[in-house]
């Protein structure tokens, strides 16, 4: 009984978050595009110029992404496996914090400080012009996202790196190979391994962005499919058979990509061995803190520095300072506080019903079988559906002339877009959770009495507990960044954070936007901070 | 089960939906539609709900929900958009004859609705990011100067109301004169990045030098804030654009659509207009002494009801051969 | 009928299929009531499968299980575990890490619906050694010894009908193991409880087992006494499991009731035999190192060539190769290599049907 509950549970949300969406893309993508007069949609693609030139534009800024964030990670992983500089955990800490500013913002905040009234130049007097030509392409939007995902390439390469098992070098060695060749024999496999998944990864991410080429895309006359399709779907005239049709290809992309990348990671699950801690180097430094600050020092200090200022082409004056911006958010009636809140509320919903979700989830997927199979297939597919496309397939579903739910126009729509663009995180965790639970605990359980309701309660969740606070709390931190489909779900009357940051950036608000994010930041960090220490005792 | 689960849903989220609401989709400037509502609640008690994004977006998101209609009230920015609403038969007709009398001149154009105010479209430059030795143009041909090249953006009109609306009548009035002209623009290096916040934004920043039909309101909140902006209104001369408030024909409550607009017309609404740098569409309530004089610019003559229905193939050809989309 | 009100668990045409491959085919076993049982057999032999589809965690796909004769599993009824009224003790412990000691042992009579009497599980955790101070503590303060007594308790405190026990002391260490073995024993038959052991230590087995089951590859060879496993053993795996033994190949001349009479080596040699043998012609002796007599060997038997001697116990162990090649174990005071003469004693040896598997 329990255990039929479970199944239609995880069936119902399942099918609610990922095939519902995906379905209605497709089914409409089969429709006759608006501008055309016969044909579906999907097979005007071939034909359409726009949709060419959009797709170049994706494969470029992808390929961008991947050509700047490989050798950057690689550069990194090596660097600090190899010459590790003095407080390794404090350069590593640094290196990690790009992925955490939500790319558009980084995007912002160098589109700030290029081009020659930019911070940059208002600085050092040079170079933000020449850079500025280099944020506004195909080149500096890839470079954009390669800052993102840098540190991704770095933990998968760190991994690789820290799986070698060192005796096989020293085994090497003893029979006579060089440094060389024992690297060639012990680490190259592993790590070329991994650099592969990097690179699929990186631009799996890449073309699925939309923040960065919405923000950038426009001054470099260039465009992309995931703005293309919240165009054709956003702007008058809407043509939602051709955005479908595009999400499709772009999904179609993904997915691919995604089917390549998961075996690659898939036995790279060795134990991490410990090996003498290596001399550390002063100038292994200097490469990292240009990454560092590049990344993260310089885009954080722009962001602070518009968030106090009162007009940006006055830059950095004493006479140009105000707190204006701070006390906006802060006043009673403020729009930016109300989508903070907002979104804090959205999120920690998303959290609790996304984590909870996915235990039951976890639960079938721990069972096996082809049921098992297919839940774990399903559950982490929204990885590879971007999520303008995800958006989309939202407004069809839920904006159906025969869908009378009132979900399209309710905040929830975004808890839900939210929970699917998260649930591949939250499966991840609680499945590994439950793999560290012996399954003799849950027996003993139900051998001494307990019903398995009982059981799951009295013993599965205290136990996976931990686990189910650090997949909430990332998926609290994903959905207090989540962009496209916050942008394009949003019901009349509400913001969120990551609207309100974009919405004023683009209404040329910008000190708003850029304080707002600031306690944005600061907040969440302080929210999850509290929550992990009160609700992971021990 | 979904509806248990929507429940539990809504718990969380309590306090953002409520019973008896009015829903305002707006593409007039992010703070006169919130400070309206606030004002309008804090007047009546009646609760509004806001969306704000350009006029191309609210238009779109209007015909997506054509089958589950959500908005009652829509302000947008181009007095186009709002006869193409009501061609489409999706206007309920409101516009009193009492509030119409007290309209200032160039804002008593007759539509089944009302206008809430007024903007021009000019150039707009960044003194501090002139090319070197380069003065201020006076015609919108001049744009097209190597002097300009790469300097320069533009709204795109699919997405802006008054870039769409000033589009028209700048075909209307130059014809094929205005398709060589957009098509040397595009030449020269100019780009659409979007909304007129999003093109003036490079040139506030100093990455472009000018914009080309640039929204009256984003300027001047652009020159209020202290930045290096000065608008130029060309010889041949600008349109003066009223922007439309309207209720929709699927808006449940009527009575409440009205009170809504009747504050919108009134002086205290007219006073938030004019502080949201628009010219107020009512007689006797002043426009920011930061603005240009109505007047003291040229303004070509437009044949609203003509040109709305020329906007649509204008649009198409402007998508295709400027943008390439 | 009495008999089958006695039986605390019986099991009948067992089959448990996992991953589409039969891991336990044709199991049928008895077990009285009060009485502790050991099921024997080496890792991969189905013990631990049939201890689990007894506690109902894996149903099976054929047969019938009925506890203290009521059928809690046979074609379309399977009782969930929670209503087997069970004890159970894992290989771990298995105690909940988030719960105290005292918790983790009341938690049966709370699953249950019992009367929580704390007095009770204090009474007991003092019965099995726990120091009162630590009913509070959480199980990793303790140490392995401890938890499995702990877990011992959880198993018994709600009055089961049957306490199974999965290999409940082979992650201890040496000194623990035989403490609690004797523990166990005192402890389960003071109580009358029912209880049945899954072990791979054969020592453990006899010294617990009123009753041993043999299970090998999924079948249940044997389930016996102890006594008979070790002098009638019914394969030679279970042979085996009782201490050196070799397997001869020989022609069988004549069976009768309980003896067979063996042709070997030149001579008419009358042993004990399973009446399985019937009127084969070929059988498999089972040959333990004390059923040959050398020392006292008379002058006219068979010769065989000493290979290998090792001091052991007290005497040599003697390796011996028979003139048709296959060897056989046997005890001796002297351990020089070479020729010796050697006869099987009276009544002693065990003759059962021919078994394919060779001499080690």
């Amino acid at each position: 009984m329990t255990r039929v509950v479970n199944h239609l549970l995880v069936y119902l949300i399942l099918g609610v978050l990922v095939l519902a969406p995906l379905g209605a893309i497709v089914y409409e993508a089969l429709q006759p595009g608006a501008g055309h007069q016969h044909g579906v949609a999907l097979l005007q693609l071939g034909v359409d110029q726009h949709f060419l030139d959009s797709l170049s534009g994706t494969l470029g800024m992808a390929g961008f992404a991947v050509l700047f964030a490989l050798p950057m990670g690689f550069a990194l992983a090596m660097l600090m496996y190899y010459v590790p500089p003095r407080w390794t955990p404090f350069w590593e800490a640094l290196i990690l914090i790009p992925f955490l500013i939500p790319p558009y913002l980084t995007a912002e905040a160098w589109s700030l400080l290029v081009g020659p009234v930019g911070m940059i130049e208002q600085v050092i007097g040079f170079l933000g012009s020449s850079l500025e030509g280099f944020l506004f392409s195909l080149a500096g939007m890839g470079m954009m996202m390669a800052l993102h995902l840098t540190p991704l390439v770095y933990i998968l390469l760190r991994a690789a790196l820290d799986n070698g098992n060192p005796r096989l070098l020293q085994a090497a060695r003893v029979h006579g190979a060089s440094a060389l060749a024992a690297f060639r024999l012990g680490i190259l496999p592993t790590l070329l391994t991994a650099l592969a998944a990097a690179g699929l990864l990186v631009f799996m991410d890449t073309s699925a962005e939309f923040g960065v080429p919405a923000l950038l895309a426009g001054y470099a006359g260039v465009q992309v499919l995931s703005t293309s399709i919240e165009g054709a779907t956003n702007v008058w005239p809407v043509n939602l058979p051709m955005a479908s049709a595009i999400g499709l290809v772009l999904c179609a992309m993904g997915v691919l990509v995604w089917f390549l990348y998961r075996p690659l990671v898939r036995n790279n699950e060795g134990q991490i061995q410990r090996r003498a801690p290596a001399r550390s180097v002063w100038w292994s430094i200097l490469p990292i803190a240009v990454f560092v600050l590049v990344g993260t020092i310089m885009p954080v200090l722009a962001v602070l520095a518009i968030s106090l200022e009162k007009a940006m082409t006055a830059g950095l004056q004493a006479s140009n300072f105000t707190w204006e911006h701070y006390h906006h958010i802060f006043s009673n009636s403020s729009s930016g506080f109300a989508a903070l809140l907002t979104s804090l509320k959205i999120s920690a919903l998303v959290a609790v019903f996304g984590m909870a979700s996915a235990l039951l989830a976890a639960n079938l997927v721990r069972r096996g079988g082809r049921i098992g199979a297919l839940v774990d297939l399903l559950g982490t597919l929204p990885m590879a559906v971007p999520g303008v496309v995800l958006a989309v397939g939202m407004i069809l579903f839920w904006n159906a002339p025969w869908n009378q739910l009132p979900v399209f126009g309710h905040p929830i729509i975004l808890a839900v877009a939210y929970a699917t663009v998260t649930f591949p995180f939250a499966l991840r965790y609680a499945r590994t959770g439950l793999a560290q639970i012996p399954p003799r605990l849950e027996q003993a359980g139900r051998v001494h009495g307990a019903s398995p309701l009982r059981t799951a309660l009295g013993i599965q969740v205290p136990l996976v507990w931990p686990m189910l606070v650090g997949g909430a709390t990332v998926v609290f931190a994903l959905s207090m960044r989540e962009l496209v489909a916050s942008l394009m779900l949003q019901p009349a009357g509400m913001q969120v954070i990551s609207t309100y940051i974009y919405g004023n950036f683009r209404q040329g608000v910008i000190g708003n936007g850029m304080a707002l994010s600031v306690i944005g930041i600061f907040s969440s960090a302080l929210i999850l901070g509290l929550a992990r220490k009160a609700l992971i005792r021990r | 089960m979904k509806r248990l689960m929507l429940a539990l849903l809504g718990l969380g989220l309590a306090s953002a939906a409520h019973a008896a609401t009015l829903t305002l989709y707006s593409a007039a400037p992010a703070t006169l539609a919130r400070t309206l509502a606030a004002d309008f609640e804090k007047k009546t008690g009646d609760h509004v709900e806001v969306w704000t994004s350009s006029t191309g977006k609210v238009m779109a998101r209007l015909a997506a929900e054509a089958n589950h209609p959500h908005a009652d009230v829509v302000m947008v920015a181009g007095w186009s958009a709002g006869l193409d609403l009501a061609q489409q038969g999706m206007v309920y007709p409101y516009h009193p004859a009492d509030i119409e009398k007290a309209l200032v001149k160039p804002a008593q154009v007759s539509a089944p609705f009302l206008p809430y105010g007024l903007d021009t479209v000019s150039m707009v430059f960044n003194t501090k990011a002139l090319p070197k030795g380069a003065k201020l143009p006076d015609s919108w041909f001049d744009l097209t100067q190597p002097q300009w090249k790469d300097r320069i953006t533009a709204p795109n009109p699919l997405l802006s109301g008054t870039a769409s609306s000033f589009l028209t009548a700048f075909v209307d009035q130059y014809g094929n004169k205005a398709w060589k002209f957009l098509s040397e623009l595009k030449a020269n290096g100019t780009v659409w990045p979007g909304t007129n916040h999003a093109a003036l934004l490079p040139v506030m920043s100093g990455e472009r030098s000018g914009m080309f039909e640039c929204v009256g309101h984003a300027a001047v909140a652009a020159k209020a804030q202290g930045n290096s902006i000065v608008q130029v209104f060309p010889k041949e001369g600008t349109i003066m654009i009223p922007r439309p408030i309207l209720i929709l024909k699927s808006a449940p409550d009527k009575k409440l659509a009205e009170q809504f607009v009747n504050f919108a017309m009134s002086p205290a609404g007219q006073k938030l207009v004019a502080k949201n740098n628009l010219y107020p569409a009512r007689q006797g309530v002043p426009a920011k002494p930061i603005m240009n004089k109505m007047g003291s610019f040229k303004v070509m003559s437009v044949n609203w009801s003509q040109m709305a229905a020329k906007q649509p193939a204008i649009l198409a050809r402007f998508k295709k051969e400027i943008l390439g989309q | 009928m009495p008999s089958e009100l006695s039986e605390g668990l019986q099991i009948q045409s067992l089959r448990v299929e996992l991953g589409g491959r039969a891991v336990l085919a044709d199991v049928n076993l008895c077990q009285e009531t009060g009485t502790y049982a050991c099921l024997l057999g080496e890792s991969g032999s189905g013990k631990s499968t049939l201890l689990a589809t007894i506690a109902g965690l894996i149903r099976p796909q054929q047969g019938k299980v009925s506890i203290h004769g009521q059928v809690v599993s046979k074609d379309k009824t399977f009782l969930p575990p929670e209503r087997r009224e069970i004890g159970m003790v894992f290989q771990d412990a298995a105690l909940w890490p988030h719960m105290s000691i005292l918790d983790n042992v009341l938690y049966p009579l709370r699953a249950r619906r019992l009367a929580v009497e704390k007095s009770r599980a204090m009474a007991l955790l003092e019965r099995m050694a726990i120091p009162t101070a630590a009913a509070r503590r959480r199980p990793h303060e303790l140490s392995g010894g401890q938890q499995q007594r702990v877990a011992i308790a959880r198993a018994i405190i709600a009055k089961p009908r049957i306490v199974l026990l999965d290999e409940p002391l082979s992650a201890l260490d040496h000194g623990v193991r035989e403490n609690l073995r004797e523990f166990l024993h005192g402890l389960f038959a003071e109580e009358g409880i029912t209880a049945l052991h899954v072990t791979h230590d054969p020592g453990e087995a006899f010294y617990l087992g009123r009753r041993v089951g043999v299970l090998n590859g999924g079948h249940l060879e044997q389930w016996d006494t102890p006594e008979r496993l070790y002098q009638q053993p019914a394969s030679l795996v279970v042979a085996r499991l009782g201490g050196s033994v070799r397997a001869i190949q020989v022609p069988v001349l004549e069976s009768r009731d309980k003896e067979a009479v063996l042709q070997w080596e030149g001579q008419r040699w009358t042993v004990p035999a399973a009446s399985e043998l019937q009127s084969a012609s070929q059988a498999t002796l089972l040959l333990r190192p004390s059923d040959l007599e050398l020392d006292e060997a008379p002058t006219a038997a068979p010769e065989a060539q000493v290979r290998h001697a090792h001091w052991h116990d007290g005497q040599y162990l003697l390796t011996l190769q028979a003139s048709d090649g296959q060897e056989f174990l046997a005890y001796s005071r002297q351990g020089d290599l070479g020729p010796r003469r050697w006869q099987l004693r009276r009544g002693q040896g065990w003759c059962i049907p021919l078994q394919s598997s060779a001499n080690h």
